[in-house]
């Protein structure tokens, strides 16, 4: 029943100093923390991280160029060119400065997360997520100045992707193993030592 | 890395207590919205030599710790000698040191460089007495702690006050060195806003 997630304070989080508040949101949703570093993300396992393959990039690609058709505006590249400009723009925000990684635990860990995160795009992620209380960058203006769209944070989409994330990003010695007061509260089936 | 001739730096310690309670971030964001930024941040498990190391072993470090145990509990008027067998300070130390390595090596911990303005006296501070049932409200040992080495050491473990924080540019200097290695010293990157 426990789940990891990755979650990684993009450059925007730490240069807006709202680590503390960050883990803070999560600590108090009963959320256990086993590992956290600060780091300069590399391209190279960035590019890893994404896991974007052509076939992706043509499908966002093709998107764009009906976009840009449907405003009027020039094609210059073709589905996949855009795709992999879509990548780019990626990783020009994924390794822009520091970041601050972590690996959080507890039950249904990944969606929990994704709850207290909040929507992709700013704009419209609910109020109370993080997204939604620090930022209201979107797609549009994103698109405009050809960038990703800066959200703070990145959070595991799928419990199935967690364990890749994690190591990907994480040595096995930095991930932690201790006893957490959510550790009593959630599997201590019998409550033990309430009364001594 | 060099850093502006106006800032300064410091080491931060997060204590196993602390970890294991969740007050990580409402640390750290105590620090960020006094202005300072984290250009290290790492959780680790110290090993006992890692801990053996940072603190001091001389005897009059040790004696000392063992002199805080007696003036506590004869502010709070309970007998030292019957919990400790003596009332030599230099042989209650190493006991309470021994409790110091126990509990610093039970959970993981988180370590980072702190830097700013005035950072060390600014995070000595934030954080609030050494001991927490003396420290002001507002301070993180105010606020989550009311701990006293009396009270710690007659449950036989050492004084539970929540963070770490070098004394002085000195300290600082060396713990950094020692908890980071000899050739880092934080990442630069601009903060924004004052």
């Amino acid at each position: 029943m426990k789940e990891q997630s990755y979650v990684m304070i993009k450059a925007d989080g730490v240069q807006r100093s709202l680590v503390g508040n960050i883990i803070k949101r999560f600590e108090q949703a009963n959320l256990k923390l086993v590992g956290i570093k600060m780091f300069v993300p590399d391209r190279a396992r960035a590019t890893e991280h994404y896991g974007k393959n052509d076939e992706w990039c043509i499908e966002k690609g093709a998107n764009t160029i009906k976009n840009l058709e449907a405003a009027g505006k020039p094609v210059e590249k073709d589905a996949l060119g855009y795709g992999r400009a879509i990548v780019d723009q990626l990783l020009d925000y994924i390794t822009a400065g520091p970041v601050v990684a972590m690996v959080w635990e507890g039950h249904q860990a990944v969606n929990v997360i994704k709850k207290l995160v909040g929507g992709t795009q700013p704009t419209t992620s609910d109020v109370g997520t993080i997204r939604g209380d620090y930022t209201i960058d979107s797609y549009e203006l994103a698109n405009l100045q050809e960038r990703a769209v800066r959200n703070l944070i990145h959070c595991t989409g799928e419990p199935e992707e967690a364990e890749f994330e994690v190591n990907l990003w994480f040595g096995k010695d930095e991930v932690m193993n201790y006893v957490h007061v959510n550790d009593v509260m959630l599997y201590d089936v019998n409550f033990d030592g309430i009364f001594e | 890395m060099s850093i502006k001739p106006q800032q300064e730096q410091t080491f931060v310690m997060i204590k196993p207590e602390s970890v294991r309670m969740g007050l990580i971030g409402d640390i750290i964001k105590r620090f960020e919205q006094r202005g300072m930024q984290i250009v290290a941040l790492e959780m680790f498990q110290p090993t006992y030599e890692d801990m053996d190391a940072h603190y001091p072993k001389d005897e009059t470090w040790v004696t000392r710790l063992g002199s805080k145990t007696l003036s506590s509990y004869e502010e709070f008027g309970f007998d030292v000698a019957q919990d400790f067998g003596t009332e030599d300070p230099s042989v209650i130390g190493p006991q309470v040191r021994g409790w110091l390595m126990q509990h610093m090596t039970s959970a993981p911990l988180v370590k980072m460089i702190v830097q700013g303005r005035h950072a060390v006296g600014m995070v000595r501070k934030i954080v609030g007495e050494t001991m927490p049932f003396r420290a002001d409200m507002g301070t993180i040992r105010g606020d989550y702690s009311n701990d006293s080495p009396a009270i710690a050491n007659r449950e036989k473990r050492v004084l539970y006050n929540i963070i770490h924080a070098s004394e002085d540019v000195e300290e600082a200097n060396h713990e950094i060195k020692h908890w980071f290695g000899k050739d880092f010293s934080g990442f630069e990157y601009e903060r924004f806003g004052f």
